[in-house]
């Protein structure tokens, strides 16, 4: 089922006689992704033509799920038993019985680094590789992967998969989206709930608009058009990419297909979860099919764990060990294994990097209310496919899970790295003016 | 005379016994034949608990991805409502006194701000134990078979330690002290022991203690978890979810700890066991097919 904002409409068949479109005011935000490519690259040269990004919102904790440490006192190691993976000498907690069977097929780095101790910041930092400035923040990585894009698709190059733009309670985080290259490269907004049902909030539907007038393009510009003067400072340059992407969602079944997951098999559903999450990561890999450069899950719009309106994050400074344990681990550990095997099996995950992280980690020393607070001085991230030698661990913690041992990992290594698979080259970066100052990561790719 | 049975080669004696040792021997003797599932909505449930004879259970699901609700489900009809017609925030744990006039339950109030609600089920009185200041959230909360007190569980000082309050939400006394996080308690029905779940030793074990806290004993020995012990009615045995087989089943013990067996066997998680009265019947949230579910299955004396 797919929801054409808060519309549902079967799209097996195509839509039906009674969908319509509407684009609301949020539009510009919404759709400024479908971008007109600028910056040439070769395609030849990309190991990774997709990107899917796990954004586990609010920080999971590091010794409680990839680094346990069984030797730690008390006051730090947590309830949780280790378990040997299939790496030699790489033990996880018993809450990721599934990925331990599966490190055979990614990555681990257990040496990442923050800057920033909060949650928008530090999500900015994440997403970005740099802090927040006064002006403009610099630019989402996918944001850079959706420049650097030489064949405009159907769909926009750069997906959120979410109920909204990460945040906390306060506020939302800046590093989002386009920053510096500009709304036009922010992401597209697509949501996706337990049962697979997606949702687009930034298209509403109007009675009177079938699928014949949809074809009839005059017809639908007029209405984006009419809509777009309701939009108050909204960005004109935009709307041919707006007017683009609304057109091919609405009149390329193959396009509108991408969302649809009553098109996958029940077995394959089911692999990855009804939940949310679960869905979610079903829903990246039918984008990457659809060959979308860019695609970010985010675990929650919220980082809070546990609090009124908020889904859910991994920000655990209360309940850690119990949402960890009943909800957070289980869910994560059957999605992303999920994932793995599906992509695999399609032939996929060669030229499919995928990358699970959050923007810290969780203090190693246990809080006054038995759970973890923030810690950015050490977490963790995943890595698979796209050229990524799986099997391997980089990156080591000490003996209390405090601090890295060895080399830092930042984010704007990460994000250096992301680009480079994706074939967005050293000199491209600095015609963007972005990732400056950023290097591999070294012994990943 | 000759039959069926004997152009088979085996006479009717023979068949009989064969189709015996095959029902009450083999493997899968605890699975769909004698199990019923009670929703079919797939959505994410948890805390399962029978009242009113068992006619009702009240258990807890995702109403949304934003909202844990309270749910009562007729058992005859299956028939299902909300607890609280109006409940705008995230509800769960609940538990009921023996004799259903009372029930407590954890309710969501702000950010990371837990409160533990008491109250009488016409909802004349209502008592509450407040969040701390800063993130702070009670847990697992059981009403003593008298009905004078409700147990809770809370964490100080990065221990978290069961306490208990009278039905007025007063008079807070600790019944434990240690380094580690109890959580779970349970009744049995006299009122004398309370078993609950404890990392005290370094991972999650099953213990019991007499109901002021003392004379604590360990009732397992696993290094996977051991969680959400809860006493049948007649007080004789705990069901409990367990990691120890590789993923989260549901065991059963007697009340000292003996007589472990496990009662479900499926790949995915089984988990919050809940007794029906009759002590015959266990109510479980299982993940079948990435689906989230209550099932009944039945478990022998």
């Amino acid at each position: 089922m797919l929801h054409v904002g808060n519309f549902k409409s079967r799209t097996c068949a195509g839509l039906n006689r009674r969908s319509f479109l509407k684009l609301s005011t949020g539009l510009p935000l919404a759709f400024s992704a479908g971008g007109i490519p600028r910056l040439a690259q070769a395609a030849d040269e990309r190991k990774a033509k997709s990107v899917i990004l796990l954004w586990l919102w609010g920080a999971p904790s590091h010794l409680d799920l990839v680094d346990p440490k069984p030797q730690a006192p008390t006051e730090y190691r947590g309830p949780f038993c280790p378990i040997q993976t299939k790496t030699p000498g790489l033990q996880f907690t018993e809450l990721l019985p599934r990925l331990s069977q599966r490190t055979d097929q990614f990555t681990l780095i257990r040496s990442m680094v923050s800057s920033n101790g909060g949650h928008p910041g530090a999500g900015t930092v994440g997403l970005t590789g740099f802090e927040e400035s006064p002006g403009p923040v610099q630019p989402n990585f996918g944001s850079i992967i959706s420049k650097s894009q030489t064949q405009p698709g159907d769909l926009p190059p750069f997906f959120y998969v979410g109920r909204g733009i990460p945040r906390d309670l306060p506020r939302r985080i800046k590093g989002y989206g386009g920053g510096t290259l500009g709304p036009a490269h922010d992401p597209f907004l697509v949501n996706c709930t337990p049962l697979g049902e997606v949702e687009m909030p930034g298209l509403r539907l109007l009675d009177g608009l079938t699928p014949d007038r949809i074809n009839n393009r005059q017809d639908l510009l007029q209405r984006i058009d009419g809509t777009r003067r309701l939009a108050d400072g909204s960005d004109v340059a935009n709307w041919s990419r707006v007017y683009k992407t609304a057109y091919n969602l609405l009149t390329k079944p193959e396009a509108v297909k991408s969302f649809d997951l009553t098109e996958e098999s029940e077995s394959t559903r089911e692999q990855y979860g009804y939940t949310k999450f679960g869905q979610s990561c079903l829903l990246a890999r039918r984008l990457v099919q659809a060959e979308v450069p860019y695609i970010q899950v985010n675990w929650s719009e919220y980082v809070e764990a546990m609090s009124p309106g908020c889904d859910f994050g991994w920000d655990t400074h209360i309940y850690n060990f119990e949402l960890l344990q009943d909800r957070h681990g289980p869910v994560f550990d059957r999605a992303f294994s999920a994932l793995l095997d599906d992509l695999k099996q399609r032939g996929l995950l060669e030229t499919t990097l995928v990358l699970a992280m959050g923007e810290f980690g969780r203090t190693p020393k246990i809080n006054k209310r038995a759970a973890r607070d923030h810690w950015p001085r050490c977490y963790f991230s995943m890595w698979a496919g796209a050229g990524i030698e799986p099997g391997r661990v980089i990156g080591e913690s000490d003996r209390r899970g405090e601090d890295p041992v060895t080399e830092p990992i930042t984010p704007l290594m990460v994000g250096t790295t992301v680009a480079e698979l994706c074939g967005v080259t050293a000199q491209a970066r600095a015609e963007m003016q972005v990732l400056d100052g950023g290097k591999v990561i070294d012994g990943l790719v | 005379m000759h039959n069926r049975f004997l152009k088979a080669g085996l006479d009717k004696r023979t068949w009989i016994g064969l189709i015996l040792v095959m029902t009450t021997c083999m493997p899968w003797r605890m699975t769909a034949a004698e199990e019923t599932r009670l929703t079919r909505d797939g959505r994410n449930k948890r805390d399962p608990v029978f009242i009113e004879n068992g006619e009702t259970l009240v258990y807890v699901v995702d109403e949304s991805s934003i909202k844990m609700r309270m749910l009562r489900r007729d058992m005859q009809t299956g028939e299902t409502v909300p607890y609280h017609k109006d409940a705008p925030k995230s509800e769960f744990a609940p538990a009921f006194s023996a004799d259903g006039q009372f029930y407590a339950f954890i309710q969501s109030r702000g950010n990371l701000s837990l409160a533990l609600v008491i109250r009488d089920i016409q909802g004349i009185k209502s008592a509450e134990v407040k969040p701390a200041g800063g993130f702070s959230g009670m847990r697992s909360p059981a009403i003593s078979p008298t009905g004078e007190r409700v147990l809770y569980c809370f964490p100080e000082n990065g221990s978290q330690q069961i306490f208990s309050v009278s039905m007025e939400a007063t008079d807070r006394k600790p019944l434990t002290d240690v380094r580690g996080v109890d959580n779970w308690p349970s009744y049995t029905p006299d009122g004398k022991t309370i078993v609950f779940g404890s990392t005290r030793d370094g991972n999650y074990e099953i213990y019991s203690m007499t109901s002021a806290g003392k004379d604590v004993r360990r009732l397992t020995n696993s290094p996977m978890q051991d969680i959400r012990p809860v006493i049948s009615n007649d007080g004789t045995r705990i069901a409990f979810a367990s990691q120890r087989d590789g993923n989260r089943e549901i065991y059963v013990m007697n009340l000292d700890g003996s007589g472990l067996r496990r009662v479900t066997n499926h790949p995915e998680r089984d988990d919050y066991p809940a007794w029906h009265p009759d002590g015959k019947r266990i109510a479980l949230v299982s993940e079948r097919a990435g689906r989230f579910d209550l099932y009944m299955i039945n478990v022998d004396p």
